[in-house]
């Protein structure tokens, strides 16, 4: 990933979902769901289990095919696409502690991130070696299966594999989960310079508030699954009532 | 002894027909979680083709190529007209269909190809080989069957681990979901599969037939025994399914030599039980467990 | 509701024909068997392809009681049904740890290799050619009654009194130890049940119905032979199962009803075309094929499934909604006084 890289796609773009429905079986999990994601910038969707935020992005990247609404990228709406086709399109989800391919080295799992690409051999080869730079140890296992890895490992591994997907936006589900804190910080370092230095927009969703609302630059907090604040960052942080209420903190 | 090295030797042939078979639905499990009864069923109607274009071009080999291709159109067709709507639905509705194709298969060669027996014939020579004076008890027949059906499935995996055609498909298999989100389109990937299958199954339908004749029903007991085979090996593991072939067709020539032929199916099932038994996923099950 | 049914079935067989009683009987012998097995693979969630191996055995052990010992048949009935529910309880022990595609393997080759057993000993078991029974019409019904009437009387007073017994052991503690089991085998440990004593249970409930279905076949049809119990038979009663709607015993009756009366059918259909014979004879296969195959696309939860739909669909949108409410995912909605959340918590969909 490179900010000539999010150039030739066309420049960084926002993400903005209207209205959406959506749920499992009989049960409606995000009713009439509105949150605008700036382009190039952060946007935290936060609050409590069962609020709907993996629902969210799970209707955003098409695994589960919205009932109602829009999802606009850049203006081109995306709602009822497959996952094949919204990857194409240039949304990549990470999702909630799945991810890594264990039976997979680590290689073949970087190589699937460029599935959807069309280009030549050789740019996929750069592609990966940038990959291996920006984490140094997925390089020292590329030929490792990825079950070897460790927590943090298979984190950068599976961010490693959707940036190499080329994506201009990126929805991360819960990235910090079961990571030390220590490589917790890392993970959101990185975040941060996705978004600041590639001009990616990153919509993160974090059980952990504080260490969202921290690094993000607008707010969305859903319960039940309507929106029920949103807001600049800092703002929301500085709502203690609705911290209280809603974020545990 | 010399008894014992032709049952051996005869054996290993048949083990692996039985390994084609198994490794045909060992694929199409691996990657869609199901079990084509069918597969048998579509040996049989591609060794039907294969005969009919033998007797009108007079060469083997252009029936033993279309027999093939025939076999991936056969193995894509189904599953993407028939099998793909029942994804999703409760898990036997795919067996019962592919119950469905079965029948209807033997149904259809029934209609354009007749009911009677009708023989195959061997791409080589079918007479004994001998090694001194001493025969072996397999011809350079057999000896093709071997190497074919190890060719095919040493290419096979080839194919899985060094393509990306390949590497789709394991991913499709290991985890739709990842692969879905990476952009791989897991449905053309799942009919590739079932494309494959078709292939095998082809393979193992001309190379058994020369020795059972060709008639609707002729493949039934090899599916059997090549889904004994697979679950002997684990149907999560292409070589379970070749060992399992190999066990199973050299254990049942020991049966049928030394001692009853009736008694073949019986000795199967009790193999079957107790591999199952110490293993009840097979003998090479993967400590792979199911993701919820 | 059994009655009425019993009533039906009298009256029905009085007015048609013998054949028709045959087929009555037939369906009989069929529902007997499949719900057994709807039993065992709807309710607690094991595929099985050999119970036409257990109809073989019921059915043997029927003729063999018959033609050495002479014992009256409702004697011989319940014989037939314990010996295989003995024959149950050892293949469920053996398959108790086995699922899935392994179970069903397992199945396969029982149900493929058991009838050869009648071919390695035909000294006991007749061999190829197989055992004659003989049945006859009790003398209190004097000298006119037809053989197939009270065949198809027997058949069904049988299957009415195994669908009762199998309708109360779906409603009991034991029914709902085998959904439990079926649902989630984990869970159903942790609730304390003995997870495989319930397997073998149904293992052995599923047998005993199959076996008594054999023995029903046996006087049926007069003659037990290794040709009428091939994989083909163990194959027709899942699908059976299946097609009316697992778990279901009105589904059972639905899935016999098309295990019987399709291929028959077809058959007259093609030969009243006067359609030639090779032709002819395969025609009642490839639509029976291809009714397996519709039936599964359109009414994936069997034809019971369908029905029920159907009539829900038919008593209007009230039902339906009171049908389709689900219990509601529990919203954990944080108070002001409960700990901040653990980034640690790994939880089901947020």
């Amino acid at each position: 990933m490179s900010a000539e890289a999010t150039a030739a796609n066309g420049g960084s773009a926002g993400l903005t979902v209207e209205g959406l429905v959506a749920g499992y079986g009989g049960v409606t999990a995000l009713d009439g769901v509105t949150v605008t994601a700036a382009a190039a910038g952060i946007t935290a969707v936060l609050g409590a289990n069962g609020a709907g935020k993996t629902t969210l992005l799970r209707a955003v990247s098409g695994m589960i095919r919205p009932r109602r609404g829009r999802v606009l990228l850049a203006d081109h709406n995306v709602a009822g696409q497959s996952p094949e086709q919204i990857v194409r399109a240039g949304i990549a989800h990470v999702p909630e502690g799945q991810g890594v391919i264990p039976e997979l080295t680590v290689e073949e799992n970087l190589r699937i991130g460029m599935m959807s690409w069309r280009g030549k051999q050789s740019a996929r080869a750069a592609a990966m070696e940038e990959e291996y730079e920006r984490f140094k140890p997925l390089a020292e296992r590329r030929r490792k299966l990825a079950s070897t890895l460790s927590g943090g490992e298979r984190q950068m591994l599976v961010i490693a594999r959707a940036l190499l997907a080329r994506p201009r936006v990126l929805l991360l589900d819960e990235p910090s989960l079961g990571l030390a804190p220590r490589v917790m910080a890392q993970v959101m370092d990185l975040v941060v310079r996705l978004s600041r230095e590639y001009g990616l927009t990153i919509v993160l969703v974090e059980q952990n508030a504080r260490v969202a609302l921290a690094i993000a630059d607008h707010g969305v907090v859903l319960n039940l699954g309507r929106v029920v604040a949103s807001a600049d960052a800092a703002t929301l942080a500085a709502d203690v009532a609705l911290r209280h209420h809603y974020l545990g903190f | 002894m010399v008894e014992f090295l032709q049952f051996t030797l005869g054996g290993i042939v048949f083990g692996m027909i039985y390994a084609a078979i198994a490794l045909s639905l060992v694929l199409i499990w691996r990657g869609t979680r199901l079990l084509n009864f069918a597969q048998g069923g579509m040996a049989m109607l591609t060794t039907y083709i294969a005969i009919e274009v033998i007797y009108k071009t007079h060469s083997y080999w252009a029936g033993f190529v279309i027999a093939l291709v025939a076999g991936l159109i056969l193995g894509a067709a189904s599953e993407l007209t028939v099998v793909r709507p029942t994804a999703g639905k409760p898990e036997l509705n795919s067996v019962i269909v592919t119950i469905g194709l079965l029948i209807l298969f033997e149904g259809l060669a029934g209609i354009f190809f007749g009911g009677q027996y009708r023989s195959f014939p061997a791409a080589f020579s079918v007479t004994g080989l001998k090694v001194g004076g001493t025969p072996l008890g397999v011809s350079r027949f057999d000896v093709f069957t071997v190497a074919a059906v190890l060719a095919t499935t040493l290419i096979l995996a080839v194919l899985f681990r060094y393509t990306t055609a390949g590497l789709r498909m394991r991913a499709a298999a290991f985890n739709a979901t990842v692969a879905r989100l990476s952009g791989i389109r897991v449905a053309r990937v799942l009919t590739v599969g079932w494309a494959l299958a078709g292939l095998l199954g082809a393979l193992a339908g001309v190379l058994v037939t020369p020795s059972t004749f060709l008639y609707p029903n002729s493949m039934d007991a090899i599916f059997v025994l090549g889904f004994t085979a697979a679950v002997i090996g684990g149907l999560d593991s292409p070589v379970g399914a070749v060992v399992g072939g190999l066990l199973l067709g050299v254990g049942l020539s020991y049966v049928g030599g030394y001692l009853n032929s009736d008694l073949t199916s019986l000795v199967a099932l009790g193999v079957l039980v107790v591999v199952l038994m110490i293993r009840p996923n097979g003998l090479f099950a993967g400590a792979r467990m199911r993701r919820v | 509701m059994a009655i009425i049914v019993a009533a039906i079935v009298a009256f029905l067989s009085i007015k048609l024909n013998a054949f028709r009683d045959f087929q009555i009987a037939e369906i009989a012998v069929e529902v007997t068997a499949v719900a057994g097995l709807t039993v065992l693979t709807g309710l607690s969630g094991q595929i099985s392809l050999g119970n036409g191996a257990f109809m073989a055995i019921g059915a043997y052990a029927t003729a063999l009681l018959l033609l050495h010992l002479n014992w009256p048949f409702y004697l011989v009935l319940v014989f037939a049904g314990a010996v295989t529910a003995v024959a149950g309880a050892v293949v469920g022990i053996a398959a108790a740890r086995l699922h899935g595609p392994y179970l069903a393997g397992a199945t396969l080759l029982l149900g493929v290799a058991l009838p050869s057993l009648a071919l390695a000993y035909p000294g006991i078991f007749g061999g190829d050619q197989g055992l004659n029974v003989v049945f006859t019409t009790p003398a209190f019904l004097g000298v006119n009654f037809p053989l197939t009437r009270w065949q198809a009387w027997v058949s069904t007073l049988v299957a009415l009194i195994v669908l009762v017994l199998l309708a109360n052991l779906a409603q009991s503690r034991i029914g709902r130890t085998w959904r439990a089991v079926r649902d989630n085998e984990v869970a159903a440990a942790l609730d304390g049940i003995n997870v495989a004593a319930a397997r073998v249970r149904a293992f052995v409930v599923s047998a005993a119905s199959a076996g008594l279905a054999g023995a029903l076949l046996a006087i049926v049809t007069g003659l037990v032979a290794p040709g009428g119990f091939t994989i083909t038979l163990s194959i027709a009663l899942l699908t059976a199962a299946v097609i009316g709607g697992l778990g279901s015993l009105a589904g059972a009756l639905w899935g016999s009803l098309v295990i019987v009366l399709v291929p028959t059918y077809v058959t007259d259909v093609a030969t009243s075309q006067g359609l030639s014979s090779s032709v002819g004879a395969n025609i009642p296969i490839v639509a029976y094929g291809v009714v397996l195959i519709l039936v599964m696309l359109v009414f994936p939860q069997g034809i019971q499934g369908g029905l029920l739909r159907l009539i829900s669909a038919f008593l209007g949108p009230d039902q339906k909604s009171r049908t389709r409410r689900t219990a509601p995912t529990p919203h954990v909605t944080p108070s002001a006084d409960q700990a901040p959340a653990s980034q640690h918590e790994k939880e089901g969909f947020s």
